[in-house]
Protein backbone atom coordinates (compact mmCIF):
# COMPACT_ATOMS: atom_id res chain seq x y z
CA UNK A 1 0.00 0.00 0.00
CA UNK A 2 1.27 3.45 -0.86
CA UNK A 3 0.41 6.80 0.73
CA UNK A 4 -2.19 7.67 -1.92
CA UNK A 5 -4.09 4.45 -1.35
CA UNK A 6 -3.85 4.95 2.39
CA UNK A 7 -5.33 8.43 2.11
CA UNK A 8 -8.05 7.28 -0.26
CA UNK A 9 -9.11 4.56 2.11
CA UNK A 10 -9.07 6.96 5.01
CA UNK A 11 -11.31 9.39 3.11
CA UNK A 12 -13.73 6.64 2.18
CA UNK A 13 -13.91 5.46 5.75
CA UNK A 14 -14.85 8.98 6.80
CA UNK A 15 -17.50 9.34 4.09
CA UNK A 16 -19.03 5.93 4.80
CA UNK A 17 -18.59 6.07 8.56
CA UNK A 18 -16.69 2.82 8.75
CA UNK A 19 -13.49 1.80 10.47
CA UNK A 20 -10.56 0.33 8.58
CA UNK A 21 -9.15 -2.90 9.87
CA UNK A 22 -7.16 -4.23 6.95
CA UNK A 23 -3.63 -5.54 7.73
CA UNK A 24 -2.17 -3.58 4.82
CA UNK A 25 -3.54 -0.36 6.22
CA UNK A 26 -2.09 -1.10 9.66
CA UNK A 27 1.24 -2.00 8.15
CA UNK A 28 1.48 1.23 6.17
CA UNK A 29 0.59 3.20 9.27
CA UNK A 30 3.57 1.70 11.06
CA UNK A 31 5.89 2.25 8.14
CA UNK A 32 4.95 5.80 7.17
CA UNK A 33 5.20 8.52 9.79
CA UNK A 34 3.32 11.17 7.84
CA UNK A 35 0.37 8.86 7.19
CA UNK A 36 0.39 7.85 10.85
CA UNK A 37 0.23 11.51 11.81
CA UNK A 38 -2.61 12.06 9.36
CA UNK A 39 -4.55 9.20 10.89
CA UNK A 40 -3.85 10.48 14.39
CA UNK A 41 -5.22 13.92 13.47
CA UNK A 42 -8.29 12.29 12.04
CA UNK A 43 -8.87 10.31 15.24
CA UNK A 44 -8.39 13.44 17.28
CA UNK A 45 -11.01 15.27 15.26
CA UNK A 46 -13.41 12.34 15.46
CA UNK A 47 -13.09 12.31 19.23
CA UNK A 48 -13.82 16.05 19.43
CA UNK A 49 -16.79 15.61 17.06
CA UNK A 50 -18.18 12.93 19.36
CA UNK A 51 -17.99 15.34 22.30
CA UNK A 52 -19.58 18.02 20.18
CA UNK A 53 -22.44 15.74 19.15
CA UNK A 54 -23.18 14.80 22.76
CA UNK A 55 -24.27 18.30 23.61
CA UNK A 56 -27.99 18.33 24.24
CA UNK A 57 -30.35 21.20 23.66
CA UNK A 58 -33.65 21.83 25.31
CA UNK A 59 -35.59 24.24 23.23
CA UNK A 60 -39.27 25.00 23.02
CA UNK A 61 -40.27 27.48 20.37
CA UNK A 62 -43.73 26.04 19.78
CA UNK A 63 -45.58 28.88 21.47
CA UNK A 64 -43.42 31.49 19.77
CA UNK A 65 -44.05 30.03 16.35
CA UNK A 66 -47.80 29.63 16.89
CA UNK A 67 -48.06 33.14 18.30
CA UNK A 68 -46.33 34.66 15.28
CA UNK A 69 -48.30 32.45 12.97
CA UNK A 70 -51.60 33.66 14.45
CA UNK A 71 -50.36 37.21 14.46
CA UNK A 72 -49.31 37.15 10.82
CA UNK A 73 -52.60 35.54 9.82
CA UNK A 74 -54.66 38.09 11.73
CA UNK A 75 -52.50 40.89 10.38
CA UNK A 76 -53.04 39.63 6.85
CA UNK A 77 -56.80 39.41 7.34
CA UNK A 78 -56.92 42.88 8.90
CA UNK A 79 -55.06 44.29 5.92
CA UNK A 80 -57.55 42.64 3.65
CA UNK A 81 -60.42 44.08 5.62
CA UNK A 82 -58.93 47.57 5.52
CA UNK A 83 -58.71 47.58 1.76
CA UNK A 84 -62.04 46.09 0.82
CA UNK A 85 -62.69 47.57 -2.54
CA UNK A 86 -60.79 48.69 -5.57
CA UNK A 87 -61.86 52.30 -5.04
CA UNK A 88 -60.44 52.31 -1.58
CA UNK A 89 -57.25 50.66 -2.80
CA UNK A 90 -56.92 53.36 -5.42
CA UNK A 91 -57.34 56.02 -2.78
CA UNK A 92 -54.67 54.40 -0.62
CA UNK A 93 -52.31 54.17 -3.60
CA UNK A 94 -53.01 57.78 -4.49
CA UNK A 95 -52.22 58.92 -0.97
CA UNK A 96 -49.03 56.87 -1.06
CA UNK A 97 -47.92 58.61 -4.24
CA UNK A 98 -48.84 61.97 -2.74
CA UNK A 99 -46.81 61.15 0.30
CA UNK A 100 -43.79 60.32 -1.86
CA UNK A 101 -44.23 63.55 -3.76
CA UNK A 102 -44.44 65.48 -0.51
CA UNK A 103 -41.31 63.85 0.84
CA UNK A 104 -39.44 64.80 -2.32
CA UNK A 105 -40.66 68.38 -2.04
CA UNK A 106 -39.60 68.59 1.60
CA UNK A 107 -36.11 67.30 0.78
CA UNK A 108 -35.80 69.73 -2.11
CA UNK A 109 -36.87 72.62 0.09
CA UNK A 110 -34.28 71.71 2.70
CA UNK A 111 -31.60 71.52 0.03
CA UNK A 112 -32.51 74.99 -1.22
CA UNK A 113 -32.25 76.41 2.28
CA UNK A 114 -28.80 74.91 2.58
CA UNK A 115 -27.75 76.42 -0.76
CA UNK A 116 -28.98 79.85 0.23
CA UNK A 117 -27.11 79.57 3.53
CA UNK A 118 -23.92 78.68 1.70
CA UNK A 119 -24.35 81.68 -0.61
CA UNK A 120 -24.79 83.95 2.36
CA UNK A 121 -21.75 82.60 4.17
CA UNK A 122 -19.65 82.89 1.03
CA UNK A 123 -20.68 86.49 0.47
CA UNK A 124 -19.66 87.32 4.04
CA UNK A 125 -16.25 85.77 3.46
CA UNK A 126 -15.69 87.57 0.17
CA UNK A 127 -16.52 90.96 1.49
CA UNK A 128 -15.21 91.82 4.94
CA UNK A 129 -16.96 95.19 4.94
CA UNK A 130 -20.34 93.68 4.37
CA UNK A 131 -22.37 92.18 7.16
CA UNK A 132 -25.36 90.11 6.20
CA UNK A 133 -27.79 88.27 8.36
CA UNK A 134 -30.57 86.32 6.75
CA UNK A 135 -32.95 86.38 9.61
CA UNK A 136 -31.51 89.33 11.53
CA UNK A 137 -32.14 93.02 10.96
CA UNK A 138 -28.62 94.45 10.74
CA UNK A 139 -27.56 95.17 7.27
CA UNK A 140 -24.53 97.08 6.02
CA UNK A 141 -23.74 97.43 2.37
CA UNK A 142 -20.47 98.88 1.22
CA UNK A 143 -20.44 101.31 -1.68
CA UNK A 144 -17.88 99.31 -3.66
CA UNK A 145 -19.86 96.15 -3.51
CA UNK A 146 -23.30 97.63 -3.77
CA UNK A 147 -23.94 96.29 -7.25
CA UNK A 148 -22.65 92.85 -6.36
CA UNK A 149 -24.79 92.77 -3.27
CA UNK A 150 -27.87 93.71 -5.26
CA UNK A 151 -27.23 90.71 -7.48
CA UNK A 152 -26.84 88.53 -4.44
CA UNK A 153 -30.10 89.90 -3.12
CA UNK A 154 -31.83 88.83 -6.28
CA UNK A 155 -30.34 85.35 -6.09
CA UNK A 156 -31.31 84.99 -2.47
CA UNK A 157 -34.77 86.25 -3.21
CA UNK A 158 -35.18 83.76 -6.05
CA UNK A 159 -33.96 80.90 -3.90
CA UNK A 160 -36.16 82.00 -1.05
CA UNK A 161 -39.19 82.28 -3.31
CA UNK A 162 -38.56 78.83 -4.67
CA UNK A 163 -38.29 77.54 -1.14
CA UNK A 164 -41.54 79.20 -0.16
CA UNK A 165 -43.30 77.74 -3.17
CA UNK A 166 -42.01 74.28 -2.35
CA UNK A 167 -42.86 74.62 1.31
CA UNK A 168 -46.34 75.75 0.38
CA UNK A 169 -46.68 72.86 -2.04
CA UNK A 170 -45.42 70.47 0.62
CA UNK A 171 -47.94 71.64 3.18
CA UNK A 172 -50.73 71.41 0.62
CA UNK A 173 -49.61 67.94 -0.40
CA UNK A 174 -49.55 66.73 3.17
CA UNK A 175 -52.97 68.19 3.75
CA UNK A 176 -54.16 66.66 0.50
CA UNK A 177 -52.92 63.22 1.53
CA UNK A 178 -54.68 63.52 4.84
CA UNK A 179 -57.87 64.73 3.21
CA UNK A 180 -57.87 61.95 0.63
CA UNK A 181 -57.35 59.23 3.16
CA UNK A 182 -59.32 60.49 6.08
CA UNK A 183 -62.36 62.07 4.53
CA UNK A 184 -63.67 59.37 2.21
CA UNK A 185 -65.10 55.95 2.73
CA UNK A 186 -65.04 53.02 0.32
CA UNK A 187 -67.86 54.52 -1.73
CA UNK A 188 -66.07 57.81 -2.07
CA UNK A 189 -68.48 59.56 0.30
CA UNK A 190 -67.28 62.10 2.80
CA UNK A 191 -66.81 60.99 6.39
CA UNK A 192 -65.27 62.57 9.44
CA UNK A 193 -62.66 60.12 10.72
CA UNK A 194 -61.38 56.73 9.63
CA UNK A 195 -58.80 54.19 10.67
CA UNK A 196 -56.68 55.15 7.69
CA UNK A 197 -56.88 58.80 8.71
CA UNK A 198 -55.38 57.97 12.06
CA UNK A 199 -52.49 56.24 10.31
CA UNK A 200 -51.69 59.46 8.49
CA UNK A 201 -52.10 61.71 11.52
CA UNK A 202 -48.35 62.33 11.63
CA UNK A 203 -48.51 63.80 8.12
CA UNK A 204 -51.18 66.24 9.19
CA UNK A 205 -49.11 67.16 12.22
CA UNK A 206 -46.07 67.75 10.03
CA UNK A 207 -48.12 69.94 7.70
CA UNK A 208 -49.21 72.06 10.64
CA UNK A 209 -45.63 72.34 11.85
CA UNK A 210 -44.61 73.79 8.49
CA UNK A 211 -47.07 76.68 8.70
CA UNK A 212 -45.13 78.90 11.17
CA UNK A 213 -41.88 78.25 9.29
CA UNK A 214 -43.56 79.41 6.13
CA UNK A 215 -44.62 82.63 7.82
CA UNK A 216 -41.14 83.36 9.22
CA UNK A 217 -39.48 82.75 5.91
CA UNK A 218 -41.98 84.97 4.17
CA UNK A 219 -41.10 87.82 6.47
CA UNK A 220 -37.40 87.24 5.94
CA UNK A 221 -37.82 87.26 2.17
CA UNK A 222 -39.85 90.46 2.31
CA UNK A 223 -37.09 92.07 4.30
CA UNK A 224 -34.46 91.02 1.82
CA UNK A 225 -36.51 92.10 -1.12
CA UNK A 226 -37.08 95.57 0.20
CA UNK A 227 -33.30 95.71 1.02
CA UNK A 228 -33.52 98.72 3.27
CA UNK A 229 -30.22 99.49 5.02
CA UNK A 230 -30.72 99.89 8.73
CA UNK A 231 -27.17 101.01 9.61
CA UNK A 232 -25.93 104.56 9.38
CA UNK A 233 -25.94 106.09 5.88
CA UNK A 234 -22.23 106.88 6.15
CA UNK A 235 -21.36 103.27 5.56
CA UNK A 236 -23.20 103.14 2.25
CA UNK B 1 -40.32 8.55 6.48
CA UNK B 2 -43.24 8.86 8.87
CA UNK B 3 -46.38 7.60 7.21
CA UNK B 4 -48.50 10.24 8.80
CA UNK B 5 -46.56 13.17 7.33
CA UNK B 6 -48.96 13.87 4.41
CA UNK B 7 -51.87 13.69 6.81
CA UNK B 8 -50.17 16.02 9.26
CA UNK B 9 -49.43 18.48 6.48
CA UNK B 10 -53.03 18.38 5.27
CA UNK B 11 -54.29 19.12 8.76
CA UNK B 12 -51.84 22.00 9.07
CA UNK B 13 -52.96 23.38 5.73
CA UNK B 14 -56.56 23.30 6.90
CA UNK B 15 -55.52 25.53 9.81
CA UNK B 16 -55.81 22.97 12.58
CA UNK B 17 -53.90 24.50 15.52
CA UNK B 18 -53.13 21.24 17.40
CA UNK B 19 -51.64 19.82 14.22
CA UNK B 20 -49.47 22.87 13.76
CA UNK B 21 -48.30 22.47 17.33
CA UNK B 22 -47.50 18.83 16.66
CA UNK B 23 -45.60 19.80 13.52
CA UNK B 24 -43.38 22.25 15.38
CA UNK B 25 -42.87 19.94 18.34
CA UNK B 26 -41.78 17.14 16.05
CA UNK B 27 -39.11 19.09 14.17
CA UNK B 28 -38.06 21.92 16.46
CA UNK B 29 -35.12 20.02 18.00
CA UNK B 30 -33.68 19.10 14.64
CA UNK B 31 -34.07 22.59 13.21
CA UNK B 32 -32.76 24.33 16.31
CA UNK B 33 -29.69 22.11 16.48
CA UNK B 34 -28.81 22.82 12.88
CA UNK B 35 -29.32 26.54 13.37
CA UNK B 36 -27.26 26.61 16.53
CA UNK B 37 -24.43 24.65 14.95
CA UNK B 38 -24.50 26.93 11.94
CA UNK B 39 -24.75 30.22 13.81
CA UNK B 40 -23.01 29.46 17.12
CA UNK B 41 -25.45 31.64 19.05
CA UNK B 42 -28.46 30.35 20.95
CA UNK B 43 -30.68 33.40 20.63
CA UNK B 44 -29.97 33.78 16.94
CA UNK B 45 -30.64 30.08 16.49
CA UNK B 46 -34.03 30.38 18.18
CA UNK B 47 -34.96 33.35 16.02
CA UNK B 48 -33.94 31.62 12.82
CA UNK B 49 -35.61 28.36 13.82
CA UNK B 50 -38.81 30.29 14.40
CA UNK B 51 -38.44 31.93 11.01
CA UNK B 52 -37.89 28.53 9.41
CA UNK B 53 -41.19 27.25 10.74
CA UNK B 54 -43.05 30.37 9.69
CA UNK B 55 -41.66 30.00 6.18
CA UNK B 56 -42.41 26.32 6.17
CA UNK B 57 -46.05 26.90 7.07
CA UNK B 58 -46.26 29.62 4.46
CA UNK B 59 -45.07 27.31 1.68
CA UNK B 60 -46.40 24.03 3.02
CA UNK B 61 -48.77 23.76 0.08
CA UNK B 62 -45.73 23.45 -2.19
CA UNK B 63 -44.27 20.50 -0.29
CA UNK B 64 -43.92 17.37 -2.42
CA UNK B 65 -45.59 14.54 -0.51
CA UNK B 66 -43.29 12.04 -2.22
CA UNK B 67 -40.41 13.47 -0.21
CA UNK B 68 -39.98 13.39 3.54
CA UNK B 69 -40.42 16.55 5.52
CA UNK B 70 -36.99 16.34 7.13
CA UNK B 71 -34.78 17.24 4.13
CA UNK B 72 -37.32 19.81 3.00
CA UNK B 73 -37.19 21.57 6.37
CA UNK B 74 -33.41 21.22 6.58
CA UNK B 75 -33.11 22.89 3.18
CA UNK B 76 -35.13 25.87 4.39
CA UNK B 77 -33.09 26.00 7.59
CA UNK B 78 -29.74 25.80 5.81
CA UNK B 79 -30.74 28.58 3.43
CA UNK B 80 -32.01 30.80 6.24
CA UNK B 81 -28.82 30.27 8.23
CA UNK B 82 -26.70 31.06 5.21
CA UNK B 83 -28.59 34.27 4.55
CA UNK B 84 -28.39 35.27 8.19
CA UNK B 85 -24.69 34.53 8.40
CA UNK B 86 -23.97 36.54 5.26
CA UNK B 87 -25.83 39.51 6.68
CA UNK B 88 -24.11 39.14 10.02
CA UNK B 89 -20.64 38.82 8.52
CA UNK B 90 -21.04 42.22 6.88
CA UNK B 91 -21.43 43.81 10.30
CA UNK B 92 -18.43 44.60 12.55
CA UNK B 93 -17.45 41.78 14.91
CA UNK B 94 -18.26 42.61 18.53
CA UNK B 95 -15.16 43.15 20.67
CA UNK B 96 -15.90 40.25 22.98
CA UNK B 97 -15.96 37.86 20.04
CA UNK B 98 -13.14 39.34 18.00
CA UNK B 99 -10.40 37.85 20.18
CA UNK B 100 -11.75 34.38 19.54
CA UNK B 101 -11.24 34.82 15.84
CA UNK B 102 -7.82 36.40 15.95
CA UNK B 103 -5.90 35.24 18.98
CA UNK B 104 -4.89 31.65 18.44
CA UNK B 105 -2.36 31.62 21.25
CA UNK B 106 -4.96 31.24 23.99
CA UNK B 107 -5.05 27.93 25.75
CA UNK B 108 -8.66 26.80 25.76
CA UNK B 109 -10.25 26.39 29.15
CA UNK B 110 -13.66 25.43 27.89
CA UNK B 111 -14.50 21.95 26.78
CA UNK B 112 -13.83 20.32 23.48
CA UNK B 113 -17.35 20.74 22.15
CA UNK B 114 -17.12 24.51 22.54
CA UNK B 115 -13.69 24.44 20.97
CA UNK B 116 -15.07 22.70 17.93
CA UNK B 117 -18.00 25.10 17.79
CA UNK B 118 -15.54 28.00 17.72
CA UNK B 119 -13.60 26.25 15.00
CA UNK B 120 -16.78 25.77 12.99
CA UNK B 121 -17.42 29.49 13.08
CA UNK B 122 -14.19 30.06 11.18
CA UNK B 123 -15.22 27.84 8.26
CA UNK B 124 -16.82 29.22 5.15
CA UNK B 125 -20.57 28.78 4.94
CA UNK B 126 -20.63 25.85 2.54
CA UNK B 127 -18.14 23.83 4.53
CA UNK B 128 -19.90 24.52 7.80
CA UNK B 129 -23.30 23.55 6.40
CA UNK B 130 -21.90 20.41 4.88
CA UNK B 131 -20.07 19.41 8.05
CA UNK B 132 -23.07 20.10 10.29
CA UNK B 133 -25.48 18.16 8.12
CA UNK B 134 -23.07 15.23 7.96
CA UNK B 135 -22.18 14.98 11.63
CA UNK B 136 -25.05 16.65 13.45
CA UNK B 137 -27.91 15.39 11.30
CA UNK B 138 -26.19 12.15 10.27
CA UNK B 139 -27.05 12.62 6.62
CA UNK B 140 -24.98 11.00 3.89
CA UNK B 141 -23.27 12.89 1.09
CA UNK B 142 -26.06 12.21 -1.40
CA UNK B 143 -28.71 13.64 0.94
CA UNK B 144 -26.57 16.65 1.69
CA UNK B 145 -26.07 17.18 -2.02
CA UNK B 146 -29.83 17.23 -2.46
CA UNK B 147 -30.29 19.76 0.31
CA UNK B 148 -27.46 22.01 -0.80
CA UNK B 149 -28.21 21.49 -4.48
CA UNK B 150 -24.68 20.37 -5.26
CA UNK B 151 -23.18 17.17 -6.77
CA UNK B 152 -22.19 14.45 -4.37
CA UNK B 153 -18.53 14.83 -5.36
CA UNK B 154 -18.58 18.48 -4.34
CA UNK B 155 -20.06 17.57 -0.98
CA UNK B 156 -17.31 15.02 -0.38
CA UNK B 157 -14.66 17.58 -1.24
CA UNK B 158 -16.22 20.14 1.08
CA UNK B 159 -16.50 17.61 3.88
CA UNK B 160 -12.81 16.74 3.71
CA UNK B 161 -11.75 20.34 3.41
CA UNK B 162 -13.89 21.19 6.42
CA UNK B 163 -12.27 18.39 8.40
CA UNK B 164 -8.77 19.49 7.36
CA UNK B 165 -9.42 23.08 8.34
CA UNK B 166 -10.93 22.04 11.65
CA UNK B 167 -7.93 19.82 12.39
CA UNK B 168 -5.58 22.69 11.64
CA UNK B 169 -7.58 25.02 13.85
CA UNK B 170 -7.58 22.56 16.72
CA UNK B 171 -3.83 22.12 16.35
CA UNK B 172 -3.31 25.86 16.56
CA UNK B 173 -5.47 25.95 19.66
CA UNK B 174 -3.44 23.26 21.34
CA UNK B 175 -5.97 20.49 20.89
CA UNK B 176 -3.56 17.92 19.53
CA UNK B 177 -2.28 14.56 20.65
CA UNK B 178 0.95 16.31 21.64
CA UNK B 179 -0.77 19.37 23.03
CA UNK B 180 -2.07 20.39 26.40
CA UNK B 181 -5.17 18.24 26.25
CA UNK B 182 -4.05 15.06 27.91
CA UNK B 183 -7.01 13.24 26.47
CA UNK B 184 -5.13 12.93 23.23
CA UNK B 185 -1.87 11.55 24.46
CA UNK B 186 -2.76 8.35 22.71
Amino acid sequence: MNCLTFKTQLDESIENRVTIDSPEFEKHKKDCASCAELLQSSHTLDYVIDQWKKEEFNVNIVDRVLFHLNWSQSDSSSKQSVIRSKDEADIAFSSHRTHNKSSFAAISATALVLISSIIMIQSNRDDSQTVRLVSGHNRTISTDNNEKNMELDEIIFDVGSAYLALANNTADSFSGAVNIVSSRDKNGNEKNKTKQGSQYRWIKSLGNDLKPIQKDLGEAMDFLYESLPVDSPSTI
Amino acid sequence: MSNDEPDLVQRCLSGDAPSMREFVERFQGMIYQLCYRMLGHRQDAEDIAQEVFLRAFKSLHRWDSNRTLRPWLLTIAANRCKTFYEQKSRKPIPTELAYLQEDTSLVPDHDLAEELQLALNTLRDDYRTCFTLFYQQDLNCAEIGEIMDRPQGTIKTWLHRARNELSEYLKRRGVTPDGKHELFNL
